[in-house]
């Protein structure tokens, strides 16, 4: 089903490659890196030094649409969790780097600890639909200078997924390559099985990578670690205020990464990223759950699609400050319309955010599992055999009868059926005599008893006692 | 000349700021100057009476952030023609304040220093905008020359 909306005409998607191929010879992109402009200099752009501009020939980007892959494996510490991305399999992760959490019980908003994103990281490792999960919140409870490396090792501690590293520094995307070397037993494995990890790279719309983003894009394709490229221009403000315009700065800047990766390290796995979305004219704040989000999501779908690359999009952004009807209208939309449109992950879906990424909320991320359930279900679709067309059963049961007392019935309906966890449907009688509970206390409920039961497979004694000496020694170094 | 003229100079000039008419602004500024208006009736009862209008109607939310930032551009514009005569006869005008404002070294994010910027300029501070990636010791030499 995923891969069944579309947004754009075949034409039309020609034109916003053509304009970007344009923008990327006769404008450019900035790199803040000497490195990278060297790089693109050798394989033949044109380097404005003094402004850090690389003037991409489209041969270029051909070349490199050529060697970057179409599908890889993202490994598990679980096979079971392996999971083939690519194609139009689309998966969900959980939402990514809130600072604060809200406490519906007590109204109050307090900072995010790592004691928060263990729990998360916990909590996600449980939930289905999280396929893998990702950096739920940023601890302010630990030094800046390391937290990407304590947020690494939580994640990896809390979790049999996939794991995804956030890196804030090449420094930091250097330790955790140790970190993922340690994980598999040395750089030599790590070489030969990269895809156990994967991180993001951000650019700095429009059309720039700061000196980090540009030189994690090179350390990554270095050890080709797959990576997204995640742009999140926003129309009026960091992209052109028509959405074709704002698509055509993603897609150069997504383009101008993937050149760059696929010089340093042909065939590193890149996914095409898109956070882009509006800004609100009112406020100067990003309109993250707007639905010109979900419209720029089904185009990166078609416009990756057509270069044959996965896709990293982004749905169940939540704007609204409450776990509220807005919370739930807002992150319904764009998980339901990336889905359709075949993004292969959902970046943020399973969201369990407020506030357009700035607070957690532990009972929203179970209501937001319970959408992405449903979103699910949607993507199965119909199936049409003649199993599912049940001639026997319909001539059994004949007129009048009940399909309730079918063997059919047992058999199928679990998987023909989407079973709610905490949505309610009870009749109103035994709604009221369980203490008509709203949804936001029944997903509490359900979150104390998911970190009351749930231990993730613990992780080898050794291995663990390694990363955490890498974090260790780099704090060291720090305060000495 | 006339009170009138002088008048009808003004509020055109109060009227392109509104308008965010960046050029004209500029061009009627010079105007001001060569009718022999005091600048600082130009710029208080021209430039900054426009973008007050504007800024009311941001307070009411009657105007957008793309209006509020062109009607600080249409101000600055008028500003680069009259200022120098200021500077000249050695005459300040009133402003609430003077701000120096800029992105620290090593950021490369310019929009939110925007949007400030222009609700500065709303509220009648003079704002000076360094840009991005700025060091520290640029803000320091800035700053004493304000």
């Amino acid at each position: 089903m995923g891969g069944m909306l579309k947004l754009l005409t075949e034409e039309e998607v020609l034109e916003i490659h053509l304009a970007t191929l344009d923008v990327l010879e006769n404008v450019g992109v900035a790199f803040k890196f000497g490195g990278a402009l060297k790089i693109l200099d050798e394989a033949g752009a044109s380097i404005d030094q003094e402004r850090q501009v690389a003037k991409i020939p489209e041969y270029l980007v051909q070349e490199a649409l050529k060697r970057v892959p179409s599908r890889f494996v993202f490994l598990a510490r679980n096979p079971k969790h392996s999971l083939r991305i690519g194609g139009r399999r689309t998966y969900f992760t959980n939402g990514f780097g809130a600072t604060y959490v809200f406490e519906p019980k007590t109204g109050r908003r307090r900072t995010a600890t790592l004691k928060d994103l263990e729990n998360f990281t916990r909590i996600a490792d449980y939930l289905e639909h999280v396929h893998y999960p990702i950096t739920h919140c940023v601890p302010q409870d630990v030094p800046k200078e390391v937290v990407g490396q304590y947020m690494a090792l939580t994640m990896i501690k809390n979790t049999s997924k996939h794991y995804y590293c956030p890196t804030l520094s090449l420094e930091g995307a250097k330790d955790i390559i140790e970190m993922a070397s340690a994980l598999l037993g040395g750089e030599e494995e790590l070489r030969k099985r990269p895809t156990i990890i994967n991180s993001t790279v951000c650019p700095t719309s429009p059309l720039q990578y700061s000196a980090d983003a540009a030189a994690r894009t090179i350390e990554f394709s270095r050890y080709r670690i797959p990576f997204g490229i995640w742009p999140a221009p926003l129309a009026g403000a960091t992209g052109p205020v028509t959405l074709a315009g704002t698509l055509v700065v993603q897609n150069a800047e997504v383009l101008a990464g993937v050149v760059l990766s696929q010089l340093v390290g042909p065939g590193t796995p890149v996914l095409y990223g898109t956070g882009s979305s509006v800004m609100d004219m009112t406020y100067g704040t990003t309109a993250y759950a707007a639905p010109e989000l979900s419209l720029f999501n089904i185009a990166t779908a078609q416009l990756a699609q057509s270069y044959g690359l996965p896709t990293y999009g982004t749905g169940g952004i939540i704007d609204s400050k409450l776990p509220d009807e807005q919370a739930a209208y807002e992150s319904m939309m764009s998980n339901l319309l990336a889905a359709l449109a075949g993004i292969n992950i959902v970046h943020d879906g399973v969201y369990g955010i407020l506030e357009s990424g700035m607070t957690a909320c532990y009972e929203q991320i179970i209501m937001c599992h319970e959408m992405v359930g449903m979103v699910m279900r949607v993507l199965k679709g119909m199936r049409v055999t003649d199993e599912d067309l049940a001639l026997n059963v319909i001539e059994a049961v004949g007129h009048g009868g009940t399909f309730l007392s079918q063997k059919h019935t047992l058999q199928h309906f679990r998987s023909e059926h989407w079973i709610p966890q905490i949505t309610d449907r009870s009749p109103r009688r035994e709604w009221e005599r369980a203490g008509s509970k709203d949804i936001v206390q029944r997903a509490g409920e359900k979150i104390e008893e998911i970190l009351k039961s749930h231990e993730p497979e613990p992780l080898d004694r050794g291995v663990e006692a390694a990363l955490e000496e890498i974090v260790r020694t780099r704090e060291k170094s720090l305060a000495g | 000349m006339s009170l009138s003229k002088e008048e009808d100079v003004l509020r055109k000039l109060a009227g392109a700021v509104t308008t965010y008419e960046v050029e004209q602004a500029e061009e009627l500024a010079k105007n001001a100057l060569a009718a022999g208006i005091d600048p600082v009736k130009a710029i208080e009862d021209g430039l900054a009476e426009g973008l007050r209008r504007v800024g009311d109607l941001f307070g009411r939310r009657e105007a957008s952030l793309p209006e509020l930032v062109m009607v600080a551009e249409a101000m600055k514009a008028g500003l680069s023609i009259l200022e120098p005569e200021l500077r000249k006869a050695r005459r300040e005008r009133k402003t609430a304040g003077k701000i120096l404002i800029g992105t620290v070294e090593g950021d490369i994010h310019d929009i939110g220093k925007v949007i400030v910027s222009a609700m500065l300029w709303a509220e009648g501070f003079e704002v000076t905008d360094l840009g991005v990636d700025v060091p520290t010791g640029v803000f320091v030499e800035r700053v004493k020359e304000l």
